[in-house]
């Protein structure tokens, strides 16, 4: 028979990665809100994006699907987890939707379901679905201004092309993040849900199998922003990496 | 009151799946009990002067070396344990990638030793007991499979072959039958790692829950670890 006990929690000592992601978090709403002018008038323009071959700039400006019925009680759990902003800022800014799904929302669909497994109709469930498909819209919404960007480590101008197949990973990735801090959210007010905790285990194992694509990924998407969006979002080691060394802002936002 | 977090052992044939299973555990405690494991390996070279006979012992091993590498590790394992395990359980949960079970095996496949003998010289060199062994039991032909489609270079062609991993896993089969005759190995819990790897980690986290080594997650936003 166990002997012991687990420690009490300290108080007053919240984990530091707490406190890095709520500095994430905010460096996202800055940068939208900073660029959301220049967003808005490339996505006027209609055209091609000069630095993505392929990608059309009208389909991921669109705004993502509003909530199911469980509305008030998703809304809630993403409100918990501190992703309030993360589903309210592309509902307010987004174009009006006209249906057209890209490889972005389709990647951020396969993320969803892998995880979900079939689940629908409830709030966690509702509220992943609804984080995966604002990580279509957030990857858009930088991959739109990404040639006025600068490279995540030189801070120089006018980061190479990338693949379109590139940022569905990074919609992959970071659509799994946010799904995770979800379920967590969810699991903090009960364990005792099997289904919950199955598809935390699952978003877990999506995590720790894309890990070692990341280093490749980053690498191609190149720009800060994109590379902060996704590097600050995916459970990997590098993940607060900006704020560890006692940086993280002041640089290009 | 003793307070402290639980060292939790992850055992297998290569290819079972341990990293992933230890990653997930990492990232399980991390992200929803807000504190970071640590996570190290059955050998971590912390008694210096045994570090040659263990290199040797581990990869030429032959009957001149044998007593000396058993020797060493249960130097290292002393070492591992007083400067590693015992200071930081009141702090964090400790995971390790193999522990004890794994000595048992080799010295069982390559010097023909009985477990029992094994046991013997590594307990009494050892000052505490994982509170759990996670055992990822899976044929013999899948490991190796797994194990072989994996990059690097963690084959090994001196124990990566099939009659080896036969007898390893045999070792295995018949230690955790008699769990009583070695309580330095914790409680001893086989997982069928046939399954998905996300299920692997729910079993896991399953016993875990059951067996009360993870905290209340109502108690998770009062606190936790400072990780500067």
């Amino acid at each position: 028979m166990t002997s012991w006990t687990l420690p009490p929690r300290p108080p007053g000592s919240p984990p530091l990665a707490h406190a890095w992601q709520t500095l994430a978090d905010g460096l996202l709403t800055q940068r939208l809100h900073l660029h959301l002018d220049e967003w808005r008038a490339a996505v006027a323009e209609g055209k091609v994006l000069p630095d993505v071959p392929g990608a059309d700039v009208s389909v991921p400006a669109q705004r993502p699907s509003p909530l199911p019925a469980t509305e008030g009680s998703a809304m809630a759990l993403l409100e918990a987890a501190g992703l309030g902003f993360w589903w309210e800022l592309p509902q307010r800014h987004g174009a009006e939707s006209r249906n057209q799904h890209g490889a972005l929302h389709r990647a951020a669909n396969t993320a969803a379901q892998n995880i979900l497994a079939e689940q629908s109709g409830m709030a966690w469930s509702d509220a992943v679905t609804a984080v995966s498909d604002a990580a279509a819209w957030w990857v858009g919404f930088f991959t739109v201004i990404r040639h006025r960007g600068v490279h995540h480590i030189t801070l120089e101008p006018h980061p190479s092309p990338l693949h379109e197949q590139a940022l569905g990973t990074a919609v992959s990735v970071v659509a799994h993040g946010m799904a995770t801090r979800v379920l967590e959210e969810a699991l903090r007010n009960s364990d005792d849900d099997p289904d919950v905790r199955a598809a935390y285990c699952r978003a877990i194992e999506a995590g720790i199998c894309v890990e070692p694509e990341l280093p490749r990924l980053i690498d191609e998407l190149a720009e800060l922003r994109l590379v902060d969006l996704v590097s600050t979002t995916a459970r990997w080691r590098g993940r607060f990496t900006k704020y560890a060394g006692g940086t993280g802002a002041g640089q290009v936002e | 009151m003793n307070h402290r977090y639980p060292f939790i052992v992850i055992e297998g044939l290569d290819g079972t799946g341990k990293t992933t299973l230890r990653k997930g555990l990492f990232r399980l405690w991390e992200g929803l009990y807000g504190v970071t494991p640590l996570c190290m390996l059955t050998t971590n070279f912390l008694a210096a002067n045994q570090a040659t006979a263990i290199v040797t012992g581990k990869y030429q091993p032959n009957a001149g070396n044998r007593d000396a590498y058993l020797s060493a590790i249960a130097a290292d394992k002393r070492a591992t344990l007083d400067r590693l395990v015992l200071p930081q359980r009141p702090a964090r949960p400790v995971i390790a990638d193999r522990w004890l079970l794994s000595e048992l095996a080799f010295f069982a496949v390559k010097h023909d030793m009985r477990v029992s003998e094994t046991y013997e010289a590594l307990a009494a060199q050892l000052t505490a007991a994982p509170d759990l062994t996670f055992v990822l039991d899976l044929e013999t032909d899948a490991s190796m499979s797994r194990a072989q489609a994996r990059q690097g270079d963690a084959v090994r062609a001196d124990w990566d072959v099939h009659d080896v991993q036969s007898r390893v896993r045999e070792t295995y089969e018949a230690v955790v039958t008699k769990p009583d005759e070695f309580p330095l190995l914790g409680d001893v819990v086989r997982l069928d790692a046939r399954r998905p790897r996300s299920e692997v980690l729910l079993a896991a986290w399953d016993v875990l829950r059951e067996r009360q080594l993870v905290p209340p997650v109502a108690a998770r936003t009062e606190g936790g670890e400072n990780h500067g």
